[in-house]
C-alpha cells in the first residue's frame, strides 16, 4: 500500500467502523460489533506504526503528505483535503490510535451489559476518526472539522446514559454543558482564525488556510509582522484551546463530563480530545514564539489552572472527579510548558500523561465495575487484596503522575519545570514555583486517592470481584507504558553524565517540526548550547523531594493519623467548604451568565407582551372605532350590492370548506397534485418544441 | 457528470416527497421536507458551478442558515404538539380546521 492510501486509510477505517456499527450493529451481535469496533482502530494503529517506521525512523525523516482533493473552490478561495504527517503529527497519531486501541479493547469488557453496545462503539469509532482528522488535516479548515467533530462525539458520549432512571437528566445536562462551554471557546478560535486569514491575505496577498503556507509567510516576513495583532490572534486561538482543553475560565465542563462511561473519560477526557488544545498551540508554535505577551498569558493561565484544579482535587470524594481535576491540572502543566516556549516538553507531557491518566481512569473504571457502580472513595478501601491487578497498575500510574523516577511522569514533569526555570521569559521563575507547588499537591491528592481506595478496610457492602481479562489487559499495557514511556525523553544532562550519549530522543525527534532553538524573538537565548547540568540536577532533586514529601504527607494523614483530615476540615470550615464546592465557580457562572440571560429573556417577553402588543392593539382598537361610522354607510349602501355576491361566494365556500379538513397530509397531497397539474398545463400550452429546446440546452435530453 | 447530479437531485427530491406524503410521524415528515429542501439546494449549487457563478454558492450559505432556523421552528412546533397531544401522529391532529 502506498503512503497516500495508508494516510487516508488511517482516518477512513475508524469511519467505516462507525458506519458499520451504526447501521448494522444492532443486527450482527455484540461479538462482531466489538471485533469491528476494536479491529479498525488496531489496524489504524498498525498503519500509523508502519508510517512511523518507514518514513520517520529510517530514511529521510521528512514529513509525508497525501494527494490533494479539491474541497472548496470559489473564485480565489481554495481549500484542499490534504493529509499531512510530520513529526508532531506522527507522535499524536501513535498516541491516539495506540491508547485508543487499548481503550476500545477495555470497553468490550466494561460496556458488555449495556443495551446500546453498538451505538457506543460507533460513537467511539467516529471519535477516533475525527481526532485523526484534527491532527492530520493540513488545512486549518479541515482541522476545524475534526475539532468540532470530536466535540460532537464528546457530547454524544457524555450524555450516553441519558435514559438512566436516577441520573439521566443530569447526564444529558452535562453533555449540553460541555457542548455549550466549548462553543464559547470555539467562537474565540474561529475569530482568531478569521483575523489571521484576513491579515495574511491583505498584507501579504496570501489567502490561505494551509498551515504550511501560513508558516512560510510568517517565516519569510518575520520583521514585517504586526506583533500586537498577532498577539491578539494568539490569545484568541488560545481561547479555543481553553475551551477544548478545559483551562480557566472554561474548565467547568470537564468535571461534569465524568457523567459519561469511564472508558470515554479515559479516551476523550484524559488522553486525547482534551489535549487537542495543547496540540493546536504547539502546531502554531511559530506564531506564539513571536508574541511574548501571548506566551505569558498562556503560561500564567496554565499555571493558575494547574494549581487551582489541584487544590480542588484534594477535597473531592468521587474517584472520577479527583481524576478529572487532576486532568485539568495536568493540562494546565502542558500549557505552562507551552507558555515558556517549551512546546516539545508540553507534547512529551501530553504523551506520558495519556499513558498514566488513561491507566488511572481505566483503573477507576475497573474499581467502579468491581464494586457495582460505587464511585465514592469513602465507601471503598481495602480493595488491594480483592482486585490485585487493578491495584498494582493503579499504584504504578499514581507513582508515575506523582513524579518519582524512573517512571514516565517524572521525566516529562521535570522537563517542564526545568524549561520553566531556565527560560529567560519574565514569568519563567513564577510559573516554576507554581509548578513545584502543584507537583507537591498532585503527589498528595493522588496518594490520598490510592490510600483511601485500596488500603485499610473495605467500607462498602457490595461483593467485590476482579475485572475480566479484556479490561485487565489494557491496564497492564498502560501501566507498562507508564513505567517505560518516559525513557524516550531522559534529559540530555542525565544521559551525558551516565552513559555519555544524548538520551532525549523525543526532543531531537520533534526538533524537526518544532524548532528547538528560536532564531529570534522572545525565546532566543544567547548561550543556548551551554549546559547548566549541575543546576538541572539540583532541580531534579528538588522535584523528587517535593513529590516524596507530598506522598509522605498523604501517608501520614490517611494511613497513620486518620482523624486529622476531618479535624483540619472542621477547623477551617469556610476554606474547606469553598474548595469542596469547587470555589463556587459553577454557582458564579450560573448567577453571572445563565440567570441574567433567562431574566433578560423574561424582560424581552414582557416588552413584547406590553409594548409591542399594546401598540398593535391600540391601532386595532382605533381602527375599529372609526370603522363604526363608515359602517353605517356600508351597512345600508354597499352591503346590498355585496350581499348578492356574498351569498354566491358563501355557497361556493360551503363546498370548498370541505377541503379544509385539518388533515395535513391531504393538504400536502393537494399541493403535489396541483403542482403536477400546473406543470402539465404549462407543458401543453407551451409549444412542445420550445420545451424540448430548453431541455436540450440544459443537457437533459 | 452534470446529468448525474440532476438525476441525484431528482431522486433525492422524490424520496423526500414520498416520505412527506406517506409517513404519519411529524418528525419523519420534517426530515423528508429537509431532504426535498436539500435536493433543491443541490440543484442550486450544480447550476452555480455549471455557469461558474459563485452567487449560487453564497446564496446556498444564506439559505442553509435560514433552513437551520426553520428546522428549529419545526422542532419547537413538534415539541408543542407533543406536549399537548402526547403523540406526533399527524393523521390524528385536526387542529388546523376551524
Amino acid at each position: 500500500m502506498g503512503t497516500n492510501n495508508m494516510l487516508f486509510a488511517v482516518i477512513l477505517l475508524p469511519f467505516a467502523g462507525f458506519l458499520f456499527n451504526l447501521l448494522a450493529g444492532s443486527f450482527v451481535g455484540k461479538k462482531l460489533v466489538s471485533l469491528v469496533g476494536c479491529g479498525v482502530v488496531i489496524i489504524s494503529f498498525i498503519l500509523s506504526a508502519q508510517i512511523f517506521m518507514s518514513s520517520f525512523l529510517q530514511g529521510a525523516s521528512t514529513a509525508v503528505q497525501s494527494n490533494s482533493i479539491r474541497w472548496i473552490d470559489v473564485l480565489d478561495f481554495n481549500v484542499d483535503i490534504t493529509l499531512y504527517v510530520d513529526h508532531l503529527t506522527i507522535v499524536m497519531m501513535l498516541v491516539v490510535t495506540g491508547v485508543g486501541s487499548l481503550i476500545h479493547i477495555y470497553s468490550v469488557g466494561y460496556m458488555h451489559d449495556d443495551k446500546r453496545f453498538n451505538r457506543y462503539f460507533s460513537y467511539i469509532n467516529l471519535f477516533t476518526s475525527f481526532m485523526l482528522l484534527l491532527i492530520m488535516g493540513k488545512s486549518l479548515l479541515l482541522m476545524f472539522v475534526g475539532w468540532e467533530g470530536v466535540g460532537l462525539c464528546s457530547y454524544l458520549l457524555i450524555g450516553f446514559w441519558f435514559d438512566d432512571k436516577e441520573k439521566g437528566i443530569s447526564n444529558s445536562l452535562a453533555g449540553m454543558k460541555a457542548f455549550i462551554v466549548n462553543r464559547v471557546g470555539d467562537l474565540s478560535f474561529t475569530i482568531g482564525l478569521m483575523i489571521l486569514f484576513t491579515y495574511l491575505g491583505e498584507k501579504f496577498n496570501v489567502w490561505t488556510l494551509d498551515i504550511l503556507k501560513i508558516k512560510d509567510v510568517v517565516a519569510t516576513n518575520e520583521t514585517a509582522l504586526n506583533i500586537p495583532l498577532l498577539t491578539a490572534v494568539c490569545i484568541l486561538l488560545f481561547g479555543g484551546a481553553c475551551g477544548k482543553s478545559a483551562q480557566i475560565p472554561l474548565y467547568v465542563w470537564l468535571p461534569d463530563a465524568m457523567a459519561g462511561p469511564t472508558p470515554v473519560s479515559a479516551l476523550i477526557h484524559a488522553a486525547t480530545m482534551v489535549t487537542a488544545g495543547v496540540y493546536m498551540v504547539a502546531r502554531f508554535n511559530f506564531i506564539f514564539a513571536l508574541c511574548p505577551t501571548a506566551l505569558a498569558v498562556v503560561a500564567l493561565v496554565g499555571a493558575t489552572t494547574a494549581l487551582f484544579a489541584a487544590t480542588i482535587g484534594m477535597t473531592q470524594f468521587d474517584i472520577k472527579k479527583v481524576l478529572a481535576y487532576s486532568t485539568v491540572s495536568q493540562l494546565g502543566y502542558m500549557f505552562l510548558a507551552c507558555g515558556v516556549g517549551a512546546f516539545i516538553a508540553a507534547i512529551f507531557h501530553l504523551v506520558t500523561h495519556a499513558f498514566f491518566k488513561a491507566c488511572l481512569f481505566l483503573g477507576s473504571g475497573s474499581v467502579i465495575h468491581g464494586t457495582g457502580g460505587e464511585q465514592d472513595i469513602r465507601h471503598m478501601g481495602g480493595l488491594r487484596k480483592k482486585m490485585p491487578i487493578t491495584f498494582i497498575t493503579f499504584a504504578i500510574a499514581t507513582i508515575a503522575i506523582a513524579g518519582i523516577p524512573p517512571l514516565a511522569g517524572f521525566f516529562s514533569k521535570d522537563e517542564i519545570l526545568w524549561k520553566a526555570f531556565s527560560s529567560n521569559l519574565a514569568v519563567g521563575k513564577l510559573v516554576w514555583i507554581i509548578g513545584l507547588i502543584t507537583a507537591f499537591i498532585t503527589a498528595f491528592y493522588m496518594f490520598r486517592l490510592l490510600f483511601l481506595t485500596f488500603f485499610g478496610d473495605y467500607r462498602g457492602h457490595h461483593h467485590v470481584h476482579e475485572s475480566p481479562f479484556t479490561m485487565v489487559f489494557a491496564l497492564i499495557v498502560l501501566a507498562t507504558l507508564s513505567v517505560i514511556g518516559g525513557w524516550v525523553g531522559i534529559p540530555d544532562a542525565l544521559g551525558e553524565k551516565v552513559i555519555h550519549t544524548q538520551t532525549n530522543k523525543f526532543e531531537h525527534f520533534l526538533d524537526k517540526s518544532i524548532p528547538h532553538e528560536a532564531k529570534s524573538g522572545p525565546l532566543h537565548k544567547e548561550n543556548s548550547h551551554e549546559h547548566h547540568s549541575s543546576a538541572e540536577f539540583i532541580l531534579m532533586g528538588v522535584s523528587i523531594l517535593v513529590a516524596l514529601s507530598g506522598i509522605f504527607l498523604a501517608y501520614y494523614l490517611y494511613m497513620k493519623k486518620k482523624e486529622i483530615p476531618a479535624k483540619i476540615a472542621s477547623s477551617f470550615p469556610e476554606l474547606y467548604n469553598t474548595i469542596y464546592n469547587k470555589y463556587f465557580v459553577d454557582e458564579a457562572y450560573s448567577s453571572a451568565i445563565v440567570q441574567p440571560l433567562i431574566a433578560s429573556s423574561v424582560q424581552t417577553c414582557r416588552f413584547d407582551n406590553t409594548a409591542v402588543d399594546g401598540s398593535v392593539n391600540t391601532i386595532a382598537y382605533s381602527t375599529g372605532n372609526s370603522s363604526k361610522y363608515v359602517g353605517v354607510f356600508d351597512n345600508n349602501a354597499v352591503d346590498a350590492a355585496v350581499n348578492g355576491v356574498a351569498n354566491e361566494v358563501y355557497s361556493t365556500g360551503g363546498q370548498l370548506r370541505l377541503l379544509q379538513s385539518g388533515n395535513i397530509k391531504m393538504y400536502l397531497s393537494i399541493a403535489v397534485v396541483s403542482s403536477i397539474l400546473i406543470m402539465a398545463v404549462l407543458w401543453s400550452i407551451l409549444e412542445w418544441k420550445q420545451v424540448k429546446d430548453f431541455l436540450v440546452s440544459l443537457g437533459l435530453l | 457528470m452534470i446529468n448525474t447530479v440532476y438525476l441525484i437531485t431528482a431522486v433525492l427530491f422524490s424520496i423526500g416527497l414520498y416520505g412527506a406524503i406517506s409517513r404519519k410521524n411529524f418528525l419523519i415528515i420534517l426530515m423528508s421536507l429537509e431532504i426535498m429542501f436539500n435536493a433543491s439546494l443541490l440543484l442550486l449549487l450544480t447550476a452555480s458551478s455549471i455557469y461558474n457563478n459563485p452567487d449560487g454558492i453564497s446564496f446556498f450559505f444564506i439559505i442553509i442558515a435560514v433552513a437551520a432556523c426553520e428546522v428549529a421552528l419545526g422542532l419547537s412546533i413538534a415539541i408543542a404538539i407533543f406536549r399537548k397531544e402526547r403523540h406526533l401522529d399527524i393523521s390524528k391532529i385536526k387542529q388546523m380546521t376551524n
